[in-house]
Parts: structure tokens; sequence; C-alpha cells
């Protein structure tokens, strides 16, 4: 700041005094224009546009529920998958008299009493045995010859399987089955019908 | 007193959240103030109205710049409209750097005849000055800056701010001499 002179200091006082033009409203206008324009109202304040705290809460909030509904819907996906590729190898230990079954809990009963019906001494004494829990696994050609195209879903599926697996192969993919069925369950229901009969 | 500075408060908090009342009722807090500040810098009212509006829209995009313990938002606002009419000049000429004096000229200006004079004489008076000389007078002598300051602002050599202010002086003084002689 400098050191004002006499004369600065009574043009400064005189400056002060100017009389102001009536134009408040018509410079307001203006503004309010290039405001409108630059910044619409609402648009930058806390709590009054999704910048503010709470959109953004709302926000994650439904980006999380979506992430959820999307990683729902891809598992139970995988897991449906799973059980159409496993069905076909089930189906196929099947005798030929007998209908396909396409849900996995039925499939468990008919493959027990398939079990039992069909070769109950293959299947006694080997417990430990990976390849002889599943025999159906080892595709057969008699099976997959002789079954009439009953279900053509399972026909597609089966069709996008290797058709036949050596059994070294197959006992590398046992993991891949139906979660939650172990060998005790194909085990335990064949001595159980036998001892029933 | 008390009062005022409360709702000066109440007004930057919503024009924080981008109120257009709240912006309203600021700019009308700050109308005189800045407006007295822009008619220094322009040759009529239609310029001032100029500075104003674009100073004022400065004002509301920047308004979170602002930093109540670095300056009062008097002195926040008036640097804008200051730095507005500033612009507003160099618009209209630009600030020559082939004029540079060491020691400013300071011709006697008579006091009396000054205290005579209506503040819209004397406003005329300024506004007749070239617009590069027009902002260092005002800059210097009414705001009251010095050389280096002003050579910071628009960009020019302290020498050739005080060849334009000896040139105000010389001129002001003829033109006072003038009227009143």
């Amino acid at each position: 700041m400098n050191q004002k002179k006499a004369y600065e200091q009574i043009i400064t006082g005189k400056l002060e005094a100017l009389p102001l033009p009536d134009l408040a409203d018509a410079i307001w206008a203006r503004i309010e224009t290039q405001l409108d324009i630059d910044m619409p109202e609402g648009d930058g304040g806390p709590g009054s546009g999704p910048s503010s705290g709470g959109g953004w809460i709302g926000g994650a909030g439904l980006f999380v529920f979506v992430a959820a509904l999307i990683t729902i819907f891809l598992l139970s996906k995988n897991k449906n998958k799973e059980n159409s590729l496993v069905l076909p190898n089930r189906t196929q230990q099947q005798a030929p008299a007998t209908t396909p079954v396409i849900n996995s809990g039925p499939l468990i009963d008919n493959t027990r009493r398939e079990v039992q019906t069909s070769a109950p001494a293959r299947v006694q004494p080997k417990n430990d045995s990976t390849t002889s829990d599943f025999p159906g696994l080892m595709p057969s050609p008699d099976i997959t010859g002789n079954n009439p195209p009953s279900d053509s879903v399972q026909q597609a599926t089966a069709i996008q399987l290797p058709p036949f697996l050596p059994a070294d192969t197959v006992v590398k993919k046992r993991p891949r089955g139906v979660q939650g069925i172990t060998d005790n369950d194909y085990r335990i229901v064949p001595k159980k019908d036998s001892t029933n009969n | 007193m008390q009062t005022v500075e409360q709702d000066i408060e109440l007004l930057l908090s919503g024009c924080l959240a981008n109120n257009r009342k709240a912006q309203e009722g600021l700019y009308r807090q700050f109308y005189g103030f800045a407006m007295t500040i822009a008619l220094r810098y322009s040759r009529d009212e239609h310029d001032a109205a100029d500075i104003m509006s674009h100073a004022f829209v400065k004002v509301f995009k920047s308004i979170k710049s602002f930093d109540p313990t670095k300056g009062s938002l008097h002195a926040w606002i008036k640097r804008i409209v200051v730095n507005e009419g500033l612009d507003h000049i160099k618009t209209r000429n630009r600030f020559s750097e082939n004029v540079e004096v060491e020691t400013v000229a300071e011709p006697e200006i008579n006091n009396s005849a000054l205290e005579q004079m209506g503040a819209e004489e004397i406003m005329n008076l300024i506004k007749k000055l070239p617009p590069a000389t027009h902002a260092v007078f005002v800059l210097y002598a009414v705001e009251g800056y010095n050389h280096r300051e002003i050579s910071e602002q628009l960009g020019i050599s302290e020498g050739t701010s005080k060849w334009h202010l000896s040139e105000a002086r010389k001129t002001l003084q003829k033109q006072v001499q003038h009227l009143y002689n």
C-alpha cells in the first residue's frame, strides 16, 4: 500500500460518494441467466444433488444390491449348469426301460434303485474305488446307442460332453459332481435295500 | 452489526449450496459496495454493469474457494471486482511497455478546487484518461496499491506503472486548472 497524498484522499472520498445507478435488477437478471446456464440450481450444493452425501450412500447401496443380485443369479446359473452336466451321465447308468430323470432329487433315488437292481455285485465289494461308485460315468455303447431320444434337452447336453471318456479322465472330473452327494450315498443304500430284500 | 454478519453467514452457506435466493441476497447485500468499485474502472454504467455481472458470476462459481481465515468476504469480493474491471480495461487497451520512468512527477493539484467538485465531475475527469493510465491511477490513488503490486496485477514493469501515474497527474492537474481558473 502507498502513502496517499491529500488530493488522492479527496478523490477517494468523492468517489465513495458516487451515486449508484439503479441497475441492480437488470444486472441480477443477467447474473441469474448466466448461473442457470453454468450451474443450474440444486446442482452443486450439499444435500441437493447426486454428489451429496445421501446421494452417494443411496447410489452405493443400490450398486451393492444390484451386484448381489447378479452374483446370486450367476451362482444359481452355474449350479444349474453343473446339474445339467451331470444328469446325462446319471441317466446313462439307468436301464433302457427307465425314463430319464431331470431332477437331481429323484435321480439319487433312481440311481440307488438302479445300482441295487442292475449291478449289486459290482458296487458292494469295491468300497474304495472311485470309478465303481459312479458306474454311469463310464459310458456304455449299449446305453448311448439304444436309448430313444426321449428328452431333447438331455440329448443336447449329452452331445456337448465327450461321449466316451477313459476311466482316468472320469476320475479327474469326479470332484465336479453335485456337491453334498458323497460316496456314502451310494454305499449305504444298496446295503439297506439288500437287507430289506 | 452482528445481525448483518449473521445474515451474510446464512447467505454464504446458501450460496455454497447453490441456492439462487441466497445468491440474490448476497448480490443485493454487496451491490452498492461492488458497484462503487466497478464504476471506477468503467467509462459508463453499461461498462459497470458488465463488470458487475461477470464479477458476481465468478463470485458464485468460486464461492467454495473463499477462506474466511485468510480475509473478509468484502476484501475477497473487492479483489474479484477489481480484477474484472482491469480485464475490462485490457480488452479496450493494450498496456504499453515502451514507456518507462524512474520517478513519478508530482504536479500540484489544487485541493480546494477538488473539494468543490462533485463526485461525478471528478469521475468524468478520470474517465477521460487513456484506459491504461486510468487503471493505474485508480489502482494507485484510489485503491492504494503500490507500483510493484500494480505491475504484478497488470503485467507491466514498475517504471511503466510510474509513467502512467505521472501522465494521470499531469492530465488531471491541467483539467482542474482549466475548470477553476
